[in-house]
């Protein structure tokens, strides 16, 4: 059996909007909080009847005993659907989907770098990660403008991490894109391959660059993908990416990948 | 509701199956993707992802795009070759109480005689499924199932390679059905499955580029049922061998629609991603349907449509 994902009824138990246009929700769902690990995800069906038809796949930013959390941003139709739900109503999800970020047992330091709503997976990294001692801890965080400090702030408690703040509008420290940080701070905090590593998440162009950057200081990074999706569970090839050796299934084969193992010829 | 066993059961070509739900093609890759989910005993048969001579990449994503009430996809028959298939799927696939039936394709008449004389005296295969929605490349790559003599002649290579039962998946990208499936029974088909999907298209308006990198893809869901079944209600009248409809099947009432239509099974495809608990549901809708009509045995409704 390549997953042990199945359907959950789950109920709605809280919702915020954490920011304009992005959410925050917590579903009860005691079976699939205790099979997830950070950077797998579920599909959650919209609506009943066939528009939206397809399920809609989201990673689980945590989950807090019987519950799991998700935070989705508004982008389309099905999104627009699931803001106006309400606590109290029934969900159905598919999941625990996909693999998950490996945290190799002689981590020295982890080097989280989100792009955006790319934050999702990465706080339930974080919560993982903050229960390892002798760690070094650092987020990047890259977003258009300061407001969506909101999505990571509140989420993980602050002394765990170090957090670099990158914001296109110049309200932070450090202004454009957090790549055009990250080899700087990596430099200057003397990260390197020994005992590092770095997860990564947001829109492919950042990965990209965050890959290439990887790379160059020969640091181990995973970085978790997106594609549209119709099954999840590896069965339609409809979500494949281009991989060293052949397509790869973002859906069983990720979402989590070795960047090494890409091939980055996307935008 | 009476106590009565009901006898679901339908013989296909000489392939006996439990129930008359099948799993369709590319939609249930080699039967290991649901088995969280779906027990696959339960099912009436097992359709295999597409298979080719030899292993094959596909197209470059983006290969699926959802449209109302529906879905393009343009996978491009990705899969992973004859020989890697026999070795490593069907052992797994071997192992459970449903017949396993081989979707396979090729692009020339040659290929598919290969391919059928493989699979013949594979060791747990039940059946034969040829696609030939496919381009022949040798003769200016039309779909051999668009034209009726091209599909007679690709049924007719086919028939003589294999003792299997053989099933000829039937696309709908054409003008007369009914043509095209007599001729493939009079090739020799044994059944005849229908329909594969629509081709179609979809434009993303910001960057006015087609949304597949294939620019076309197939329409599959329930957009396209209506089609489906009245194309499945047009073959009937033109061919005595059973025919399977599928197309769009997402709950009991829709392949029931397809039974009283005539058809003889069903397969869903798409109704699995979005629920994969589909398969169990319309079996029970199916059970129920026949207890409320004091029915015991599922022949008792396919085929009884009142004109
Ligand atoms: C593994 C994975 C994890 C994800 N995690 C998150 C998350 O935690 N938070 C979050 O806000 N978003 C996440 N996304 C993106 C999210 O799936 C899309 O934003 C969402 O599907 C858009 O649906 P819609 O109906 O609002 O948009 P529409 O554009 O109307 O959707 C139309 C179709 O395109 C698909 N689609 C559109 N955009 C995307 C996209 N970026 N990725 C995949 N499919 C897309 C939809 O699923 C649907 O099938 C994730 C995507 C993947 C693949
Ligand atoms: C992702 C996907 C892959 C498919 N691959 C194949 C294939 O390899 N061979 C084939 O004959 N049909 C293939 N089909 C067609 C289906 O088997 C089926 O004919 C079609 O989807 C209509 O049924 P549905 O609406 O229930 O999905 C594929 C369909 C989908 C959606
Ligand atoms: S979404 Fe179907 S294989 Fe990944």
């Amino acid at each position: 059996m390549i997953h042990n994902a199945t359907t959950h009824t789950a109920e709605l138990v809280s919702k915020r909007e954490v920011i304009p246009g992005t959410f925050h929700f917590v579903l009860h769902a005691p079976a699939l909080a205790r099979q997830s690990r950070p950077g797998q995800f579920v599909m959650i069906q919209v609506q009943d009847g066939t528009d939206p038809l397809l399920r809609r796949p989201l990673s689980l930013s945590g989950t807090c005993g019987d519950t799991v959390e998700l935070l989705f941003q508004v982008k389309g139709r099905g999104t627009q659907l699931m803001a106006a739900w309400e606590p109290g109503r029934s969900v159905s999800l598919i999941g625990p989907l996909g693999n998950s970020f490996i945290i190799p047992d002689v981590i020295k330091t982890a080097v989280l770098v989100a792009g955006g709503i790319g934050a999702a997976p990465l706080l339930y990294l974080a919560k993982i990660l903050v229960e390892s001692r002798d760690l070094q801890r650092e987020f990047f965080f890259g977003a258009k403008t300061g407001k969506e400090r909101a999505l990571v702030e509140g989420c993980i408690v602050n002394e765990d991490f170090e957090y670099v703040f990158v914001t296109e509008d110049g309200t932070q420290k450090f202004q454009g894109f957090v790549t055009d940080t990250l080899a700087g701070e990596l430099e200057r905090k003397k990260i390197n391959a020994k005992g590092a590593c770095i997860y990564s998440c947001g829109p492919s162009s950042m990965l990209k660059k965050v890959a290439r950057i990887a790379a160059a200081y020969n640091i181990p990074c995973q970085v978790s993908l997106e594609a549209h999706m119709a099954c999840g569970v590896g069965a339609c090839l409809g979500c494949v990416v281009e991989a060293r050796g052949g397509f790869k299934r973002v859906c069983a084969d990720g979402p989590v990948f070795d960047s090494r193992a890409l091939e980055w010829n996307y935008d | 509701m009476t106590d009565k066993a009901l006898d679901l059961s339908v013989t296909i070509a000489g392939i006996r199956m439990k129930n008359p739900l099948m799993v369709a093609s590319g939609t249930f890759g080699y039967g290991e993707a649901y088995a969280s989910f779906i027990d696959n005993n339960i099912l009436g048969a097992i359709v295999t992802k597409g298979i080719s001579l030899e292993p094959s990449q596909g197209n470059l994503p983006p290969r699926i795009v959802e449209t109302p009430s529906g879905m393009l996809n343009a996978i491009g028959l990705q899969n992973v070759g004859l020989e890697c298939f026999i070795k490593e799927k069907m052992p797994y696939l071997r192992q459970f109480a449903t017949p396993v039936i081989v979707n396979f394709y090729g692009t020339s008449i040659a290929d598919y005689i290969k391919l059928a004389e493989r699979l013949t005296g594979v060791d747990g295969i039940a059946g034969l499924e040829a696609n030939i929605s496919c381009p022949n490349i040798k003769e200016g790559g039309i779909s051999f199932g668009t034209d009726p003599a091209m599909a007679s002649r690709v049924t007719e290579g086919i028939r003589k390679a294999t003792t299997l039962p053989l099933i000829v998946k039937l696309t709908p990208n054409v003008t007369d059905i009914g043509a095209i499936a007599k001729s493939v029974q009079d090739a020799g088909a044994d059944a005849l499955s229908l329909i594969n999907t629509f081709t179609g298209m979809a434009v993303d308006v910001d960057t006015c580029k087609p949304v597949l990198a294939n620019i076309t893809g197939g329409l599959s869901g329930p957009a396209i049922r209506p089609l489906a079944l009245r194309m499945v209600w047009e073959t009937l009248k033109r061919v005595s061998i059973p025919v399977i409809g599928l197309g769009g099947i997402m709950n009991a009432q829709d392949a029931l629609q397809f039974l009283i239509a005539g058809a003889r099974a069903f397969e869903i495809g798409t109704a699995l991603f979005v629920n994969p608990q589909a398969p169990y549901e319309i079996l029970n809708g199916i059970e129920s349907y026949l207890q409320k009509r004091n029915l015991s045995a599922l022949s008792e409704v396919i085929g009884t449509l009142q004109q």
